[in-house]
Order: structure tokens, then sequence, then C-alpha cells
């Protein structure tokens, strides 16, 4: 998959994981915790890794991570959600 | 460990925190050495950051598929360095979509480009670092199993063979001149180059059930060894390639107590292949 691609849909994937932590009631610590485990196994699929740690607003109001991909080699891309 | 300090190394093929190069360049720091680092032009920026946050010296840019990168970058080097101790190679690349499906499918221009950047790469650093290398030194680098298929990994196979071949023909060269050559065969780290094959994860699964120690090593553990090969304590050694993979390459049958690990492979196995037939239907 391309990276732009991929970008996109790794966007996706962490609004629905937000808005799942959101529903079931986390508080930012939990929501960090699952969401980190959960970006690591997505990106073991998916031929990335995070570079920085997940970072969630107050209120789980918006997530931010930065990936790292295989291919193009070394691309990175911040993934933001809100 | 090792007293390193006062020598110089330099670490190639950090691409960030997970990197096996960066563990070993942090041990090596940790040991007293003087760390250089130098990386693909696309990732100076973020290895700078954890160079400064470790106290290691500025970053050099080194595209190894470009032979005048290569040469600037040890220009650089020497002018920063009165001589080199010891050097890590940990570089290594292959089209994403060829390691997938089937080896025999390996078109030439990825053959080539795999070969370049993960073995020739390693001969010219070995070359030119022994240049700058008085009174000898260590050179390491690092392979996986290349002495039998592991699905997926396809033509990244052949280029750790013929790196561990290389490592022994440079050792053979660089011996008069006191420079040992070495290599770790590690277990299959979580690294981003792994996340480039194809189902990693059972790769990782089964190397894990296979170990007589029932895991994986971890990085730390890669770079404890790398000290040593790099260090005083190693040098009646060359030529070598030393194992640190928790023993899954001595065994041919799975220790009894892995069988739930072995098991889980083989039912992601079985998940993976119903799915591709699936697709194909």
């Amino acid at each position: 998959m391309k990276a732009h691609l991929l970008t996109e849909a790794a966007r996706r994937w962490l609004k629905r994981q937000l808005v799942d932590a959101r529903k079931s009631g986390l508080s930012v610590a939990q929501a960090t915790a699952r969401i980190t485990e959960a970006i690591d196994d997505f990106g073991m699929d998916n031929g990335f890794v995070p570079v920085e740690p997940l970072r969630i607003k107050p209120k789980l109001q918006g997530a931010r991570v930065v990936i790292g991909f295989y291919e193009p080699m070394y691309t990175e891309a911040s993934i933001e959600v809100q | 460990m090792d007293n390193l300090a006062g020598t110089t190394h330099a670490v190639f093929g950090v691409a960030n925190q997970r990197s096996i190069a960066w563990s070993i360049a942090q041990k090596l720091r940790e040991n007293g050495a003087r760390i250089i680092l130098a990386c693909h032009p696309d990732l100076a920026s973020r290895v700078q950051r954890l160079a400064d946050a470790t106290g290691m010296d500025d970053v050099i840019p080194c595209d190894v598929e470009s032979p005048e990168q290569v040469e600037e970058c040890f220009r650089l080097l020497a002018r920063q360095v009165e001589a080199l101790n010891g050097v890590v190679h940990s570089i290594a690349f292959s089209d994403k979509n060829e390691l997938q499906g089937r080896f025999i499918d390996t078109s030439a221009e990825n053959f080539r480009r795999t070969m370049h950047i993960s073995c020739y790469s390693f001969i010219e650093i070995a070359r030119r670092s022994a240049e700058l290398m008085q009174g000898g030194g260590s050179i390491l680098t690092l392979t996986f199993d290349a002495s039998r298929p592991w699905p997926h990994y396809n033509v990244m196979g052949p280029a750790k063979a013929a790196l561990e071949t290389s490592l022994r023909y440079a050792a053979a060269d660089l011996g008069e001149f006191d420079i040992r050559v070495n290599a770790i065969s590690a277990s299959p780290e979580d690294t981003l180059s792994a996340r480039g094959i194809k189902h990693f994860r059972v790769i990782g699964d089964w190397a894990e059930g296979m170990s007589p120690l029932g895991r994986r090593a971890t990085l730390e553990e890669i770079a404890n060894e790398a000290v040593y090969l790099l260090g005083s304590g190693s040098t009646g050694v060359t030529g070598q390639i030393r194992f640190v993979d928790c023993g899954s390459s001595i065994t041919n049958l799975p220790p009894v107590r892995n069988a739930a690990k072995i098991h889980s492979a083989m039912g992601r196995v079985l998940d993976i292949v119903r799915n591709e037939n699936e697709k194909k239907d």
C-alpha cells in the first residue's frame, strides 16, 4: 500500500480507536495504554512502527502519533485526529 | 562490561529508537565510548534528536546507495576522529512487495538493490573504516539465519548469506592490520525492518517456540554481545558469526514446554492460508 493511503487508513483507524475509548469511558491513561498497544499491533501487519509516543488530549478530545514506514523507505507521517 | 573509555565507534544504520543499531550505540556509550552515528539522510533529524539526548556526536548522513555520499561520509568521519576503534554495520533493505510470496519471483532489479544495500555496503564500509583504524580495530555486522529459508524473508536470505561470506573474506584481508570482523546473528527482532516482512509475527512466534529459552533475545542482550565483539574481551575472535537468538537456531523440534507457542504460530499460519485461499476463490 502507498504511504499516503496507509496514512489515511491509519488516521481512520486511530479515529475509531479514540471514539471507542470515549464510548468505553476510559481515562486518558487507560486509553493511551490500550491504543498504544493496538497501534503496535496494527503496525506489525502494515509495515510501520510508532516512532514517537501516542499523545492523547484531556477528555480524549484528540490524539497524535508519529509513525515510520518501512516503505517508502524511511517515510514518516504524523497522524492526528480530533 | 568492557571499559571502552577513550575509544571511538561509528554506528551505521540507526533508523529510530527501536533499531538494533541504536541499542548497540547506547550500550557502547554507557561503556564510555565516543559514538558517531551515520544514517540515511531522510532520517538524520530524527536520529540527531536521539543522539542529542544521549550525548553523542553530530550525525553524519549517508545513503549507502550513493558512492558520493559514502565518500563524503568517510571524509567527514576522518575530519572528526583521529582514529576509529570500532564500526557497526546494521543496514539492510529490500522492496516490501518482494518480502512476500515466492522467493523464486524475485526481480533482478530488487535482487541487485537488496544486495547493494544489505551486503555491498558492508564491504565498502569495512574497507573505508579500515583506513581510519590505526593499530587495529573491530568491525561488526548484523545478520539473520541465512542457513535455511524463512517464509517471506525471500531475497534477504541470500543477501544475508552473502554478507556472512563477505565478513569472512574481510576478516581474512584485514587480519594483518589487527582488524577483526564479526557478525551477530540475532533473533528476529521487532524492528522497522522486520515489519517490512509479510507475516513477520509468525516468524517471531516460531523462533520463540523453537528456543530452548522459550523467547527471543532482547535488544539489550544483542547490544551486550556487540560490546564484547567490539571491545578488548574478544581480541582473539574474528571471522565469526555469534548467535544471540536464545538458541532457536540449534533445535530441530521445539522443546515440549513451548508447545503452546508453536501451536499459536501454526494457528496463525493456518489463518493466513485460509485467508489467502478465500481471496483466490
